[in-house]
Order: structure tokens, then C-alpha cells, then sequence
């Protein structure tokens, strides 16, 4: 490694990304629904009451569209076209007839997802008397999740704004090791490369500049946002099998994820899964 | 320099008629030695094998030729050099070995030792970091800090490290502030201050080590005497080159308010790993540049000398890594070292051959003839020297050369100090007119390319010569003015 390479590199490490916050409103809530109307109903009384933290600062305007239960999604696009909601509240499985098996969103909340820039609370699906599952009381642990935290401002703010008051913040990094390991193979080929040393470097820096950049949101929420704890999680591990371990952990009830990637159509890598995976905990879907 | 009395002692005892042709051709080995390092990256070949082949060849010629101070004479020092040390003692030596100057090979390994390990502290990102922030993102600022910065860093460590430094951080910070289109200009100031900066002290290059060794210029004396030069060039290059590239204040409070924020989310304290180990570089380093600068006034030190300083305090640092010294030594630019190493032993071939007499005479003729304009003359031939090929072998002819001269041998007080100070301006200031001509502004136009800038050497040439005839101009007048 040359002399230059090794200045630029410290200075490149040196130069952090900082936390940038930004205060969220969500004026205008939209819950989508495919169960009869009574059930729907009581269905958006309790999505009012789980996210009555946004009622505190200024009140929402709150929607419930019951859609037919074979509504297409083109109408859905249009119902959120006509609303212009700043929140989707709805269910996996939506219009879904393959709700029992365990292995999508459903064809309506993948649509849902990516074809509107409105944020998706996606829930646990209801009871059969339109009810949220126990796992839906309250929003005071609240977990952002993702493979790449440093510089992600808009997902830590949706956290902050979904955090009831007094309650806490998880801001989670999970490093893929899978693909680390796959990588450390590869760097296990090249005589040039000191593995342990890549592997020991690499490895701590990939944890460093999630874990310094967590420092400064918590150096910026100090400032603005007194009635957050933000924790901090950065770690190595499985994809689905540690953030199901994440969850538990901090007692999570409420996900914060970004599903939108802008070299692919369909939803971003990590979050597919997750989304999948996490059938009984509330995800918020940027 | 200890070693010198004997060296000069081989040298002399040695010297002997050499036959016209022989001298020419010689002179003709050594020009095409020039020629070689000059076309150095186009020949790809390292400076250390380039010199190493020539000092291979010059050495076996000057002993085929009976040039060399080997005894022939029957006995058991026959067929090798011989020299006596300070006890009065024969010493067995293979020819080449008294040749090199180890007192310079000293301070350039042990110096760069030291850097090398002070630098793992994070001590010298902490403080362009901390410089950076300082400017607030002003672009006249940032400039200002950053050209000082460069002068101060190349009179401390060495040129190379102070653009490598400077030059690596000038890449992030203005990719930052999202003023690239700065960069070209930037990088090609600190370059050319490099060698300004390369000016301002004893081991701030390897010409003044030479030369200053060979004059006998004390630490302290090569200080003062550069410094004025050093700031007002340094001052004077800042304010042309932020004119010629457009390097402006910021207008309004927005971008005030934003340049401050980014320069702000640097971490000066990313690189230090450890925080005893930062404050023990920090006090080696104060105490290694005062301990330089009093060498000749320390009582025991002053014998041992400047090398024996730069490796005392090398192997004291060392001492904090004392379970992987060898990852420092694998560090150590060898090719450096083992180029000085050669081109001693040329340079001490073609003392021999009488090829330095020869060029001597010829600078007595052409140049020191010129009476009160000699210096002026000297300052711009090194510098015209410097500039189309490397400025060490230059130093070290000149050294030899001037210190022979006649008028070197007088009392030290009307010793024409003006040519020595000629030698190490111009040897120093060449380096600014062409891209090849130092080896920091190789690192600038390294940096330039490597962010997308392409510089042919026409343009580099174009765009620096303004900033080097202003650099030399200046230098000899001040030689002349005030050094005479």
C-alpha cells in the first residue's frame, strides 16, 4: 500500500457523515383495508390508537379506505393518488388469498410499497373481528433497522417521530457476515493480502462508521429531542436470523426499514425478508 | 561529519595523474548517469539501480584503470582500501566503503524512521485536521493553512511526506466542500512550496544536508538565514496563486454557515489510536526538532552528530513497537537509501578520475569568473540542473566542487558563503520548474492524476514556471543582497 494511500485513507475515516435532523408531520393518515366495515372501523381505531403519538404535537387527519375485497391495486394507486396521504396504514396479506402461507406481502402491499413515495406502516394482519394483535399496544421501543445506517437521516427522523414520549430508539446496523465471509474467502487467495490483518481491519471499520455516525445523532438529539434514549446495535451477523434476535432483544414494537433502492424495482435487498420474516411486529416501510 | 576526514584521506591519497582520456571518459559515464535518472520514469527503472549499475561499472573501471586508492603493495592489507580511524588504527575496507557518506545516510534513515513511527500517532493528521477546521471551508483560508502547513511540514519531516500529507488530505477536504474544481490549483502551490519549505531547514532536504554539511552550516545558522526568504516567497506564492486560480472568500452566510458544517464533521481524533502513545510522539517529535536544532552545541551530541540524532531517536520511538520493528523496517525507502549509497561511490570514482576537477574548472571559467554576478550564476545553473534532473547528485558534485576551491580553504570568516547558499537555492527551487524536477511534485502531479486531473508535463511546465522564475528571481536577490 502506497504512502499516499495510507493519508488518504485517514483522512478519508476522519471525514464522518453527520446527523442532519429533520421534524416530521404526518398530517394526513390513509388506512387501507379489505375486511367488512364494521371490522375495518375498529381496525383504524386501533391504528389511531398504536400510533397516537402522531395525534400529540398536531392532529392527524385520519382516512379509512374498505376496499372491496377485489379491488384491484390500480384502484389502491388511484384511492392514494386522490388522498395524498403522508401515511399508508395497512396489513400484509392485503387482498392476499395466500395469507396463511408465510412466503410474501401480497401482491398489493409489494405494489404499495415501491410505486408511491408514501410511507407503508405495514401491520400484523388482524384478528378476524378487525382487532390488532397484542404486539400493537404502544410505540416506546422502537428499532430502526438496516445494512447501512450511516447517512440513512430519514429513517432515524420516522424513528424519532414514531418514538412515544420517554421511550427508546434502537438504531440497528447488521453487517452482513455472510457476504463479509465471502469476501474474506476471496481475500484468503491473494497472497498480498494479510488476511488476519484484513479481516480484523475490515471488520472493525465496517463496524466503526455506523457506530460514529450513531454518535452524532445521539450529539444532535441531545439538542432537539430530549424525551428519546437512542441505543445503539451495530453487529455482524445473519440477515434474518439476528434481526428476528435484534427484535427480541429491545422488545421491539415498531421496525423502521427502507425498502426503496434506486437500482432495482423491486424492494430493497434486506428489507424483503424482513418483511416477510417479521410477521408479528409492526414495520414501517420507507 | 566524521567520516569525511577520512574519506578526503582515501580520496587524496589516492589521487594521481589520470590521462586526458581517461577524465573524458568517465565525465562521459557520469553524464549519461544524469541523462538516465533524468529519464527515469520513462526508462522505468528505480533510482537505485540506475546509480547502482553506474557505481558497479565506474568501480570496476577506476580499479582495471589503477584509479582507486587500493594498496598493491605485498602485505596483508594488499588489493583493498585502507583507511585509518581515531585511534589511529588500519582499517581493512573494501574501496566503496569509505567512499559513501554515512553520516547523510544516517540522518535520511534515521529521520525517516522517526517520521514513519510519529506519524502511526496520528499526530501530523490531527494537525492538518485541526488546520482544516480552523479555516472554517473558506477557500482563502483553507489555502493559507494549507500552504503553511506544507512549508512548515516539509521543513520537518522532508517535502515528500509533507505533500503526501497535505496533498492526500487538500484531495478529501475539497471533495467535501464540494470545490473540485480547486484541487489542480491547490495541489500545484503545495507542490512548489514543498521546495520552498525543503529550504527552510539543515535536514529539511537532502541538498542542504550535503551542502550543509560540507560548508560546516550549523542547524541553527541554516535556520536563520533561510527563514526570511522562506516567508516572503511562501507569502508571496499564496497571494499569486490564489489570484491565478480563482481561490475566493465565500459570499454569503449560507455558504458560510454550510462550508463550516463540513469541515466541522471531520474527526481530528479518528487516526489516534492511542492516546499515551500520541502525547509521547508529540514530546519525541519537540524534542527531536530541538535536539536537531542544538547539535551542535550539545556536549557529546555534537560529536556524534546529526545521524546519530536521527537514529537515537528513531530507535526510541521504536521502543513503543518493540514486537514489530521489522513492519517499520519492511517501510523504509530503500531505494532512497541504496541510491545515496551508489551515488557516493560514484561520485568518489569520478573525484578520482579527476572528472570533478574537470567540471570544476569549467564553473571557475564560466561561472565564478563572473565576479560579483557568480553566485547569481550558480543559483541559476543549479536551479536549470535541478530542474531536468534529480537535485542530489547535483548537491553533491557542487558540494565536493566548491569545497576544493581555493578560496574555501581561508579563514571561515571570508569564506564565500554566497556559493554554498547559491547551490542550495538553486538546487531546491529547480525542482519547481518541471514536474519531474523534485520528487514532491512527482507526489503532486501522483495526487492530480489520481482525482481525475490529467497534467502533461507542457502544461505543468506551463502553469509552474511563472511561480518558479518568481521563486528564483527572488532567491537571487536575496543571495546577492545579503548573503555576499
Amino acid at each position: 500500500m502506497s504512502k499516499l494511500d495510507q493519508f488518504e485513507s485517514a483522512f478519508k475515516s476522519a471525514s464522518k457523515a453527520r446527523y442532519h435532523y429533520s421534524n416530521l408531520e404526518f398530517e394526513r393518515i390513509l388506512v387501507v383495508t379489505d375486511l367488512d366495515e364494521d371490522a375495518g372501523r375498529r381496525f383504524a381505531m386501533d391504528v389511531k390508537q398504536f400510533l397516537s403519538v402522531l395525534d400529540i404535537r398536531e392532529e392527524a387527519q385520519w382516512h379509512h379506505h374498505g376496499a372491496k375485497p377485489d379491488e384491484d391495486v390500480v384502484a389502491l394507486l388511484e384511492e392514494v393518488e386522490r388522498e395524498r396521504p403522508s401515511l399508508i396504514c395497512t396489513y400484509r396479506n392485503l387482498h392476499g388469498r395466500a395469507r396463511t402461507y408465510p412466503f410474501s406481502l401480497g401482491s398489493h402491499v409489494d405494489v404499495l410499497t415501491q410505486a408511491v413515495s408514501t410511507p407503508v406502516m405495514l401491520l400484523p394482519f388482524p384478528t378476524e373481528d378487525g382487532r390488532l394483535t397484542d404486539a400493537c399496544k404502544n410505540t416506546h421501543n422502537i428499532m430502526v433497522l438496516t445494512d447501512h445506517l450511516t447517512g440513512s437521516d430519514s429513517l432515524i427522523d420516522h424513528g424519532i417521530r414514531f418514538t412515544a414520549s420517554g421511550g427508546k430508539l434502537v438504531l440497528a446496523h447488521l453487517e452482513d457476515d455472510a457476504m463479509f465471509e465471502r469476501y474474506m474467502d476471496i481475500i484468503s487467495k491473494i497472497p498480498a493480502i494479510e488476511t488476519d490483518v484484513a479481516r480484523t481491519r475490515i471488520q472493525a471499520q465496517l463496524l466503526k462508521e455506523p457506530a460514529d455516525f450513531i454518535a452524532t445523532v445521539v450529539e444532535t438529539l441531545r439538542d432537539q429531542v430530549q424525551d428519546v434514549t437512542v441505543f445503539k446495535d451495530v453487529r455482524m451477523g445473519h440477515q434474518v436470523r439476528d434481526c428476528n434476535s435484534l427484535v427480541e432483544d429491545h422488545d421491539i414494537c415498531l421496525v423502521v426499514m427502507n425498502t426503496k433502492d434506486d437500482d432495482q424495482l423491486a424492494m430493497h435487498g434486506l428489507a424483503y425478508p424482513l418483511a416477510v420474516e417479521l410477521r408479528n411486529v409492526p414495520l414501517l416501510l420507507l | 561529519m566524521p567520516v569525511w576526514p577520512a574519506l578526503l584521506m582515501t580520496a587524496s591519497e589516492g589521487h594521481h595523474a589520470v590521462p586526458a582520456y581517461v577524465t573524458y571518459l568517465f565525465t562521459g559515464i557520469l553524464v549519461l548517469m544524469v541523462l538516465s535518472l533524468a529519464l527515469e520514469e520513462k526508462i522505468h527503472a528505480k533510482k537505485s539501480l540506475i546509480t547502482g549499475v553506474f557505481a558497479v561499472v565506474s568501480l570496476f573501471l577506476g580499479a582495471a584503470l589503477d584509479l582507486l586508492p587500493i594498496d598493491h603493495s605485498p602485505g596483508p592489507l594488499n588489493d583493498v582500501a585502507w583507511v585509518k580511524n581515531v585511534f589511529g588504527e588500519t582499517l581493512k575496507l573494501p574501496v566503496y566503503i569509505p567512499a559513501i557518506d554515512w553520516g547523510v545516510i544516517a540522518i535520511i534513515l534515521g529521520s525517516s524512521l522517526f517520521v514513519d513511527v510519529v506519524s502511526k500517532s496520528g499526530l501530523f493528521t490531527w494537525i492538518a485536521i485541526k488546520l482544516t477546521k480552523a479555516s472554517r471551508g473558506v477557500p482563502t483560508l483553507l489555502l493559507t493553512y494549507y500552504c503553511v502547513m506544507t512549508v512548515v511540514f516539509s521543513a520537518l519531516l522532508n517535502n515528500v511526506t509533507a505533500m503526501l500529507i497535505v496533498g492526500s488530505l487538500t484531495a478529501v477536504s475539497l471533495d467535501k466542500l464540494k470545490k473540485n474544481d480547486l484541487l489542480l490549483g491547490f495541489l500545484l502551490i503545495e507542490g512548489l512550496l514543498t521546495n520552498v519549505g525543503g529550504l527552510l531547514t539543515l535536514i529539511s532536504s537532502v541538498p542542504n544536508i550535503i551542502v550543509g554539511n560540507a560548508a560546516g552550516i550549523e542547524f541553527i545558522e541554516f535556520f536563520l538565514v533561510a527563514s526570511p526568504y522562506v516567508v516572503v516567497a511562501t507569502a508571496v506564492t499564496i497571494i499569486v496563486g490564489a489570484r491565478r486560480f480563482g481561490v475566493k472568500s465565500l459570499k454569503t452566510e449560507d455558504e458560510k454557515r454550510e462550508a463550516l458544517e463540513m469541515v466541522q464533521s471531520f474527526d481530528e481524533n479518528d487516526g489516534i489510536e492511542s492516546r499515551s502513545f500520541f502525547w509521547t510522539a508529540t514530546a519525541l517529535f519537540t524534542l527531536f526538532i530541538l535536539t536537531l536544532a542544538t547539535t551542535s552545541i550539545l556536549p557529546v551530541v555534537h560529536e556524534l552528530g546529526m545521524g546519530y540524532v536521527a537514529l537515537g531517536f528513531a530507535f526510541a520511538i521504536l521502543i513503543r513497537f518493540k514486537a514489530e520493528v521489522d513492519r517499520f523496517y519492511q517501510g523504509i525507502d530503500w531505494d532512497l537509501l541504496l541510491f545515496f549509497a551508489a551515488l557516493f561511490v560514484v561520485i568518489n570514482v569520478m573525484e578520482h578520475a579527476q572528472v570533478l576537477a574537470l567540471i570544476g574548472t569549467g564553473l571557475k571559467t564560466y561561472v565564478l569568473s563572473l565576479g560579483e554576478a557568480s553566485s547569481a550564476a550558480l543559483l541559476g545553473a543549479s536551479a536549470v540542473a535541478s530542474a531536468v534532473t534529480d537535485n542530489i547528485p547535483l548537491a553533491a558534485m557542487m558540494a565536493k566542487i566548491i569545497g576544493a576551491l581555493p578560496e574555501m580553504s581561508g579563514p571561515a570568516s571570508e569564506r564565500p558563503m554566497d556559493l554554498w547558499w547559491a547551490v542550495v537555492f538553486g538546487a531546491n527551487l529547480g525542482g519547481n520548474i518541471t514536474p519531474i524536477g523534485s520528487a514532491s511534485t512527482v507526489v503532486a502531479v501522483t495526487v492530480m492524476h489520481k482525482h481525475g486531473l490529467p497534467l502533461s508535463f507542457a502544461r505543468f511546465v506551463k502553469l509552474a514556471l511563472p511561480f518558479a522564475v518568481m521563486h528564483i528571481v527572488l532567491a537571487v536577490a536575496y543571495v546577492v543582497l545579503f548573503l555576499r
